[in-house]
């Protein structure tokens, strides 16, 4: 990727970078403001670097840090929330999160070819991330305008039924996707 | 399932158990938005792609240093594929020049997708077995591969530089014209004798001279028939013999030698076959012209240096396959087994030319450069064991020529045309076999 390409890429952003670079935005500041309404002072700094690295990555094209820094900030928004910090910013600022990570993702793909993302590519993967983050919104009004409480025994069970789920979808999925290994 | 897939669930595990853990139901929430994004990608996970894949050439032979554009055509059979990658698989050795040999796209069911890219590569054979066609979710963690198949090859062939006429003089020609002379009397331009004069010989040829010293008869002029003969060459492709050193070989520079003696012998017209020794025996039948230059060319395009412990000597090469008292051009760099098979060759009344690349002479230079390059690994050569070597090479090229072989030392930094032609303009004396009938 030759450096008048990043600078240009820079200059006129895509769709899907504009996106990018807003979730990273407001999942620092919704982190940075929770832990600063929660008095927490070490954290800001922390959290705020993490930010500001991830956006100059992604200015960079450095591509191999995302999962890296998506790890760093859901760890800050899971121990936010263990700290009794404002439980609707701690998981919108995990969805904002994990919208940035798949995005950054998204961008890569498409910018390893050197092939500028089509709209209608762009278009379709934002109607889907749109899905996402409404189901999780949905996730978050629930925790706050419901109380729900579980037995200590019904909890494990949801989580052992929740992981034979995914146990059965994995098993399900591998054995129709076995990589084509081609003879040169 | 993609990397991207693990390290999700990992990170969904992680929280589930975090949760658990500390008996806090808001971690176990936390992992919900993960949750619904894996299922998202789930439900929209791709199917098995299902493409059919034409590929056109441009050509399917071309000149070591030339371009070939390659056009692939993908259409897609099945449903439609949001995010699919598109790739052909070409050899490593292969330089792509222009264009790109994959892409990645939406592909609609029905929908095609055309791209050409052009190469340029060394000297050989190179196939294009398919097109591997990658299917994603827009979320990037499923996926499912296959390989298209799309058949298809193209010959490089080796370089050759332009050499003069090459002076060969065997002991048989056939019976066509040529620029060799025959030995025997005929149409042609040099005087070769007197003969009693024959109803329909042309005046002009009556020698008027002798005539006239006899009474009764007339003598005609004879002049020495031209014509073409036969021309044997032998590629040495035995991997002890052309090995310098670890992985370099003068193999590229024996091809070049054959490559381009082949083609002056053609040009001259004369009856060319080859047979490349090594690791196997690959042989192109005796022939003329175009079609020949190219069936040699195609035969050297993929001939490798290589090991066989049954062809380890000349000992056991079929001379039975080369017209007998024709020329024979051997290839090689030689080592000191190789003395017999030749004398042997020379006995059954073969005229030899061996052309032998200098391997001293290109090791030397090699590892003056690798050493001036700072490589690792890389001593300076004992003086004196060089010094011994090339003694001996001298000694072997001396017993050869005192049979009557001539030997061209070639130093590959030099032209091979020069070389060539600086031992066969010398006149060729020295002979085992005799007796020349007419």
């Amino acid at each position: 990727m030759s450096r008048l390409q990043i600078i240009g890429r820079t200059l006129f952003p895509s769709t899907t970078r504009k996106g990018l670079l807003a979730a990273i935005f407001l999942g620092t500041v919704l982190l940075s403001v929770g832990y600063v309404i929660g008095k927490l002072w070490l954290e800001v700094p922390v959290v705020f670097l993490s930010g500001v690295l991830w956006a100059v990555c992604v200015l960079r094209e450095i591509r191999r840090v995302a999962s890296l820094l998506f790890l760093v900030m859901m760890g800050a928004a899971a121990a936010g929330y263990m700290a009794y910090l404002s439980h609707v910013l701690m998981l919108t600022a995990a969805c904002t999160i994990m919208l940035a990570w798949d995005l950054h993702q998204f961008e890569a793909r498409l910018l390893d070819l050197d092939e500028p993302a089509t709209q209608e590519m762009e278009k379709h993967h934002l109607q889907r991330m749109l899905i996402v983050l409404v189901a999780s919104i949905l996730a978050i009004l629930v925790d706050s305008l419901l109380r729900i409480r579980f037995q200590f025994i019904v909890l494990v069970l949801m989580t052992v039924f929740i992981i034979l789920i995914l146990n059965q979808i994995m098993l399900m999925v591998r054995g129709g996707s076995k990589p084509a290994k081609p003879k040169i | 399932m993609t990397n991207r897939f693990w390290f999700l669930g990992l990170v969904i595990y992680f929280l589930v158990f975090a949760g658990l853990a500390f008996l806090d139901g808001g971690l176990i929430l936390m992992a919900i938005p993960l949750l619904a994004y894996l299922g998202v990608a789930l439900y929209f996970a791709p199917g098995a792609p299902d493409l059919v894949v034409t590929r056109t050439l441009s050509t399917d032979n071309v000149p070591e240093g030339r371009t070939v554009t390659i056009k692939v055509s993908v259409t897609n059979r099945g449903q439609d594929l949001e995010e699919v990658l598109v790739e052909d698989l070409i050899s490593n050795r292969l330089i792509l020049v222009e264009g790109k040999t994959r892409r990645r796209l939406a592909l609609p069911a029905g929908g095609t997708v055309d791209f050409e890219y052009t190469v340029r590569g060394p000297r050989g054979k190179f196939r294009f077995e398919g097109v591997r066609a990658t299917a994603t979710d827009l979320f990037g963690l499923f996926q499912r591969q296959r390989v298209f198949p799309a058949p298809a090859s193209v010959l490089i062939f080796p370089t050759m530089t332009q050499l003069r006429q090459i002076h060969i003089r065997p002991l048989q020609t056939r019976g066509f014209a040529g620029p060799i002379l025959a030995r025997r009397g005929g149409s042609g331009v040099d005087f070769f004798g007197v003969r009693e004069y024959q109803m329909g010989d042309s005046p002009r040829r009556i020698n008027w001279r002798i005539s006239s010293r006899h009474e009764q008869e007339f003598y005609s002029n004879e002049f020495e028939q031209e014509a073409i003969t036969d021309v044997g060459l032998i590629l040495d492709s035995r991997k002890q013999t052309n090995m310098v050193e670890h992985d370099v070989t003068l193999f590229e520079y024996s091809v070049l030698a054959t490559a381009s003696i082949a083609d002056a012998v053609l040009q001259d017209g004369h009856r060319v076959s080859l047979l490349v020794y090594g690791f196997g025996m690959e042989r192109v039948y005796p022939g003329y012209g175009k079609v020949q230059k190219k069936r040699i060319m195609q035969a050297l395009a993929q001939a490798e240096p290589g090991d066989n412990y049954a062809l380890e000597s000349l000992v056991y090469l079929p001379t039975r396959l080369f017209a007998a008292r024709s020329q024979i051009i051997l290839i090689s760099p030689l080592n000191s087994d190789d003395l017999h098979p030749l004398f042997r060759l020379r006995a059954q009344g073969y005229e030899v030319l061996v052309v032998s690349p200098n391997p001293l002479q290109y090791g030397t230079q090699l590892r003056a450069k690798n050493l001036q390059a700072k490589k690792p690994d890389v001593e300076e050569l004992n003086s004196s064991v060089l010094r011994l070597a090339q003694i001996e090479r001298g000694m072997l090229f001396g017993y050869l020529r005192r049979t009557g072989i001539q030997i061209v030392d070639w130093q590959v930094d030099q032209s091979l045309s020069k070389a060539l032609h600086a031992v066969i303009a010398q006149p060729h004396h020295a002979r085992l076999v005799t007796g020349v009938t007419r």
